[in-house]
């Protein structure tokens, strides 16, 4: 009898399961394609955005829809970005595309708006936002821009002189920083280069015999390091004011105490989390990235319980559109008419090799 | 500023140099575009990033780096484009499997060391040294002064010892020396052999300099191509003093305009010295010696 018994509750048991299963089975599946940089210069945050999409997806509650977040690696190059795209389209047949670093948004934006696909760029190059399709999350330069002017006019200074390197979203930053200045009547002097250089003593010594009041600098490494030792090695006794670039100094011993206009990184339960995930604490962009995902599972589901269907792309863009007052990992978020998310900037300073955030 | 220029131009163009003159040396027996050469100069500087890491000792380092690329740069010769030329393989066909051989190697290095950009000696921690005028870092000293004395060593090789004139033998014609008895693939690996050391020292210093990343094997090797070129491709003072005249081209590109004509300059030189005066500056002066 007992066996018997036993044998109803295991049978019981099965059919529950069966049941559960097969009611997962029916809830309709959205596949987001996301086109990350699991390997190469920058990986530690690609894996990073990975993480903290992982996280935005276990933190959704949607019992009506299932999503499926499908990662390609472009390993921050142009051309691999515009095949795991093609792949994402064409072989997964994703719903929707999230992408992260201008380079990829600007290669995933003509192809989704061609697909007809929602693609959420996790970068703030205004570009990238062009179509019916596509949207940004990112602090823009403009907030940026102005945190640092601020910076620069709070050391009363008269002449600046602007390096940058030739790589689209940092020469947008240093072009709204280049017009902030000269409307504040500060005179500047621009002295771009290539991003594979290496050699900046006479670019350096060109500046230096000008007397400019503050430097910035907008770069990556490796121009970036070359760039920071020569100024050091040069003993050029004028403040060094940056956006961004400071976090991605691979001798954070040269930058220590150094401050900078960045973006923020996202509520500190979410650095948290990252942080025991796998021990990071390169933060740039996580919230970004949480925000971006958590959006458009938010825009699928919400349109789902109104009508009841799959959206559309076209009803899931100008869901996103009306975006306002959504409390975001980054702060409050609100959705421009071209589709760019306004967000803050703030400033960091680097502590113990950390860019921690410091109030001005 | 003119100082500056001229130090600049001596720190860079030595630089090229050491690249130059180990293409000009490997080409004189081994008439082809070998890609590999820059794979060579990336390998001694990866080693020796990977040996620092195990705590090793400067000079343990910098002998064990040397021996590296040179046993590299030996094997790549025995067991590559010796075969390959046995066969009777085109210098266009050594040219193809030497750029695949580069692809292959910058893969496992991306897959060894990763992509990031690593440097040999912290940055915040170089060294300066005062020469009066101004301060240079003591890692661009050394390689102007290594650069030099290896233009004299090869010099006083070439042109005083029986292996270098042997070399020369082989570059004047493979098929006449081979007929008088010498063995070319000897001789051509221990050029392989040699021209590893100069590269691996190059990687080195690079490495302290400027850092390392899998990629900067092409622009080492073009830049010390095109100086190679300049300078006239038969001869060593030629690949010397071309390199020095690129860095000088640059630099004063630099000094005039900005930085970012520096790699138009260079292109710009080369393909008019190519179309212009494709035998380079030195190289009658060096055909009569």
């Amino acid at each position: 009898m007992k066996k018997l018994l036993l044998g109803l509750c295991v049978l019981l048991a099965l059919t529950a399961c069966d049941n559960k299963k097969e009611q997962t089975l029916s809830k309709p599946v959205i596949k987001i394609g996301v086109i990350d940089a699991l390997s190469g210069k920058y990986a530690e945050n690609g894996q990073n955005v990975r993480q903290a999409i992982e996280f935005a997806k276990q933190d959704f509650a949607s019992s009506d829809i299932d999503f499926e977040f499908v990662f390609e690696d472009y390993g921050y190059e142009t051309k691999r970005a515009a095949v795991a795209t093609n792949k994402l389209i064409n072989v997964d047949k994703v719903d929707a595309l999230i992408s992260w670093s201008s380079m990829a948004g600007n290669v995933v934006s003509p192809l989704a708006d061609k697909a007809k696909l929602v693609h959420f760029a996790i970068c703030n190059d205004a570009n990238v936002a062009k179509g019916k399709y596509n949207f940004t999350h990112f602090t823009p330069s403009g907030p940026l821009a102005e945190k640092l002017v601020k910076q620069i006019e709070n050391q009363q200074a008269k002449s600046v002189a602007l390096f940058a390197v030739y790589q689209p979203a940092l020469q947008k930053h240093t072009d709204a920083v280049e017009q902030l200045l000269q409307s504040k009547g500060i005179a500047t002097e621009r002295f771009n280069f290539n991003m594979d250089s290496l050699d900046f003593d006479l670019m350096l010594e060109k500046a230096k015999q000008h007397n400019f009041d503050v430097w910035y600098i907008c770069a990556l490494p490796p121009s970036l390091d070359i760039f920071l030792k020569t100024f050091f090695q040069k003993n050029i006794n004028v403040p060094l004011v940056a956006i961004d670039s400071l976090l991605f100094a691979q001798d954070k011993a040269i930058v220590e105490g150094m401050s900078f206009v960045t973006t923020p990184d996202g509520n500190k339960e979410l650095l948290d989390r990252l942080t025991a995930a796998n021990g990071s604490t390169n933060y740039f962009s996580v919230g970004y990235a949480y925000d971006v995902a958590s959006l458009l599972m938010k825009a699928y589901s919400d349109l789902y319980k109104t009508t009841g269907k799959i959206p559309s792309s076209d009803e899931v863009a100008d869901y996103l559109l009306a975006l306002k007052g959504y409390h975001g990992a980054v702060g409050e978020l609100v959705m421009d008419k071209d589709g760019i998310i306004m967000s803050q900037a703030v400033v960091k300073k680097m502590i113990n090799g950390i860019p921690t955030e410091v109030e001005e | 500023m003119l100082l500056h220029l001229l130090i600049n131009t001596l720190i860079v163009g030595s630089g090229y140099a050491l690249v130059a003159m180990a293409f000009r040396l490997m080409n004189s027996v081994s008439p082809f575009f070998n890609m590999t050469i820059g794979a060579i100069a990336v390998l001694g500087g990866y080693i020796a990033y990977a040996l620092l890491g195990f705590g090793l000792p400067l000079y343990l380092v910098v002998i064990i780096s040397l021996l590296a690329s040179s046993l590299f740069s030996g094997l790549l010769e025995i067991g590559i484009y010796t075969p390959m030329r046995k066969h009777g393989a085109s210098p266009m066909v050594l040219m193809v499997a030497s750029l695949g051989v580069y692809t292959i190697f910058e893969s496992v290095i991306h897959l060894i060391f990763g992509s990031q950009y690593q440097t040999l000696g912290s940055i915040s921690t170089s060294h300066m040294l005062n020469i009066g005028f101004m301060e240079i870092p003591l890692v661009q000293l050394l390689i102007i002064i290594t650069s030099f004395v290896v233009w004299i060593f090869l010099n006083y090789y070439l042109h005083h010892t029986f292996m270098g004139k042997k070399i020369r033998a082989v570059n004047d014609s493979a098929t006449l020396a081979d007929i008088i008895g010498l063995k070319n693939n000897q001789i051509i690996l221990t050029v392989a052999f040699l021209t590893g050391i100069i590269l691996g020292l190059d990687g080195i210093l690079v490495g302290y300099d400027t850092g390392l990343e899998p990629t900067l094997g092409f622009n080492l090797l073009f830049k010390g191509m095109i100086g190679a070129i300049i300078g006239g491709i038969a001869t060593l003072n030629g690949a010397f003093f071309g390199a020095m005249f690129l860095a000088l081209a640059e630099n004063v590109g630099v000094a005039l305009f900005a930085s970012e004509w520096r790699d138009l300059i260079a292109f710009v030189i080369f393909i008019a010295f190519l179309s212009l005066r494709p035998q380079g500056i030195f190289q009658k002066k060096e055909n009569n010696q």
